[in-house]
């Protein structure tokens, strides 16, 4: 009977050790108060070491899985795991698929790849439009300022040279994706509160968005450049067709509209009936992003710790916001159309960024979903895994942690020159901890 | 059941549910009420506009022509000591970046001994070359992937972003891009719209600003904004941007030997 005994108090040690094992990255546990007012047990997210030879990028959404392997186990089932997901993020898209006409690459993780599936790349993308007589911005012949690179035929090529009044041109780098799901899961209410507290000079500006699976019912921007999309649905959807040039019912347009060429049709071109996927890819991708861990830090040196501390006395946090708790686990978000699940629910997240659009006076002229207001300004950038960024700014055209800096202006003018004032030493204190994000 | 078989079976028992509400509890959630997220905000303007001028502001306001005093008050606040000018110094202002604050550009030459300094890489302002020629995938000159240095017997044009609207005047207008070899014998501000109007547009480049009128080793063309860098505009020698494109700089080594 001793022996019974014994093993049931062992069993139940085991079993407290197990449950608390199983979230292996959280590194603390708070209690906070929320918008509403109520109370939630407030736990870090998981994070990845962004090390591709580290299997750590699942969170522990839904079922894991094993890695496809077409060979053995057939082609990947949309959203049966989270490694079927991955395969199909990862799955380079053909012509017999709806590929093109026009399009910037064959699949998601052709830009969204480094280091793991869903980082960043060098892929910069082309946007351009014109200040119409009454300097509103204006959208290339063919209604949409993004110019695909890429074309399945040479005569539906898009070119500048067939658009010369379309004098604002940018380049946009690929972003991460990973974490995503965090980001897609901060409730409404957190954004605005961010930037309600938030100093005039610095204060974001908040844009509401369509969420396409929620029959356009608006939410706050949070994804793309300028914050185009609230919804990896909707996120997802937009870049199938518009990065891809695959329809989708989620690509805004019903699924039955495909890209043209500056204007010109491209139907010759088109061998592949609309929608050219149903949409179960789209969710796939949307999955995918929700299923992974939040990008993690690098080392923290004594350097990095003092150049955290200088970053948030020189005000770069205001903007770069440390740390926002996601919404709590049941939170009905995204236009009735998504509940935020455990996984990602109550989480703390460190982006070093507050997803609001500023004026920092890069400008790049281009508006999308944000009204003329909006023309120059830019989201401001998670800095979450920008150690693995070497191309800097919206344009990749900052080579050095200091270039970009002194990019900043406008809206962070007081802030790169409260940085111009630090000591070397100090200096290089705010680019060690940049290096360690 | 003996207690010898039953022990183990318990344990058994136990693991399996420990081991199961790990493995679930991933999915599911902690906090069942389905409580909807507040609806978004009602939109604000934009809010720097309580900070920066509205656009054509700046324009519209006359702002007093710029003194030498001021303009050597405006080098020294950015570069404390680190370059020089003229006695009669060359500058002009206009709004060279496009952002509707009036911004001054300045002919300066790196001090003796200074030269440390002005290339340090933590330095407060960008060195560009304005006259690096374009590499594959762009079309403007300045933007050039090695980074430009400034010598001893350079002579630069330093370009003051300003602020809001007594534009580069303010005490935190300190943007600075200095542009190696880029001061000619006159430095002359030319409004944007009077340069669109020189000639077609597709035979310019896309301005974001005004431009700097210069006569650089004997060649006359103007220096212009792009988002990003100061470039270069020579109007005989434009010619339409190449194909953008990726290039393996393998392959590109490879082609020219």
């Amino acid at each position: 009977m001793k022996i019974l005994k014994l093993s049931v108090v062992t069993a139940v040690v085991l079993a407290l050790a197990l449950a608390s094992a199983s979230r292996s990255t959280v590194e603390s546990q708070s209690m906070e108060e929320s918008a509403g007012g109520e109370s939630h047990s407030i736990q870090e997210a998981p994070t990845t070491d962004l090390n591709i030879l580290t299997d750590d990028l699942f969170n522990g959404l839904g079922a894991r899985g094993t890695p496809i392997d077409e060979c053995v186990g057939g082609p990947p089932v949309p959203n049966r795991s989270f490694e079927d997901n991955k395969f199909i993020f990862e799955e380079r898209e053909t012509v017999d698929d709806g590929l093109g006409p026009t399009y910037n690459d064959v699949g998601c993780a052709s830009c969204h790849q480094s280091p793991e599936t869903g980082g960043i790349s060098q892929t910069n993308e082309l946007r351009a439009g014109h200040l119409n007589s009454s300097g509103v911005f204006t959208n290339p012949p063919g209604g949409q300022s993004l110019i695909q690179l890429r074309a399945i035929a040479a005569p539906i090529q898009e070119r500048l040279d067939n658009a010369p009044l379309e004098n604002i041109r940018t380049f946009r780098t690929s972003l991460n994706v990973i974490g995503d799901g965090f980001v897609e899961a901060i409730a409404n209410s957190t954004l605005t509160a961010i930037r309600n507290a938030q100093p005039a000079e610095f204060r974001g500006t908040i844009i509401n968005v369509p969420v396409v699976e929620a029959n356009g019912a608006l939410r706050v921007g949070r994804f793309g450049w300028k914050n185009q999309h609230a919804s990896l649905v909707s996120f997802s959807g937009d870049a199938y067709l518009n990065e891809m040039g695959i329809t989708n019912p989620f690509d805004g347009n019903g699924g039955t509209v495909e890209n043209n060429s500056l204007g010109k049709s491209v139907a010759a071109f088109d061998t592949v009936a609309d929608p050219e996927d149903d949409g179960a890819d789209v969710e796939a991708f949307a999955n995918f992003m929700r299923a992974t861990r939040a990008p993690g830090r690098g080392t923290l040196t004594a350097a990095a710790q003092t150049g955290q501390t200088l970053f948030t006395q020189i005000n770069c946090s205001v903007c770069h916001t440390p740390s926002i708790v996601t919404a709590p686990a049941g939170t009905v978000i995204n236009g009735g159309a998504f509940t935020v699940p455990a996984v990602l629910g109550d989480e703390r997240i460190r982006p070093f960024s507050d997803f609001l659009l500023h004026n920092i006076g890069t400008g790049d002229g281009i508006v999308q979903n944000g009204g003329a207001a909006t023309r120059n300004m830019v989201r401001t950038p998670p800095l979450w895994g920008v150690r693995m960024r070497p191309l800097l700014m919206h344009d990749g055209l900052s080579f050095t942690f200091n270039e970009a800096i002194q990019r900043h202006a406008g809206q962070a003018t007081s802030s790169r020159n409260a940085f111009n004032a630090l000591t070397a030493d100090q200096k290089n204190a705010v680019i060690a901890f940049l290096k360690s994000l | 059941m003996s207690s010898r078989t039953f022990t183990p079976a318990l344990i058994l028992c136990l693991a399996a549910a420990c081991a199961l509400s790990a493995a679930c509890g991933g999915s599911t959630p902690r906090r069942r009420a389905a409580t909807a997220e507040a609806p978004p905000p009602a939109e604000a303007p934009a809010p720097e506009a309580n900070v920066l001028p509205a656009a054509g502001e700046v324009a519209a306001r006359k702002l007093p022509p710029p003194g030498v005093a001021e303009v050597r008050g405006a080098v020294e606040r950015i570069f404390k000591g680190a370059v020089k000018i003229d006695s009669v110094p060359s500058f002009a202002v206009g709004d060279f970046n496009g952002d509707d604050s009036q911004d001054l550009a300045v002919a300066v030459s790196p001090s003796p001994g200074r030269l440390g300094e002005m290339n340090d890489e933590l330095a407060a302002w960008i060195i560009k070359d304005p006259f690096a020629p374009p590499p594959d995938g762009s079309s403007s000159y300045g933007a050039a992937r090695r980074r430009a240095l400034v010598e001893e017997d350079d002579t630069l044009l330093a370009v003051i972003h300003g602020y809001g609207a007594e534009g580069w005047r303010d005490p935190q207008a300190t943007q600075t891009f200095v542009l190696k070899d880029a001061a000619g014998q006159v430095v002359k501000a030319r409004a944007r719209k009077v340069a669109l109007a020189s000639a077609h547009e597709s035979r310019l480049p896309r301005l974001l600003g005004d431009v700097i009128d210069e006569t650089v080793g004997g060649r006359a063309g103007f220096i212009y904004y792009d988002g990003a860098h100061y470039a270069w505009h020579d109007p005989r020698g434009y010619r339409k941007p190449p194909p953008l494109r990726v290039v393996h700089g393998g392959m590109v080594k490879a082609a020219q030997q």
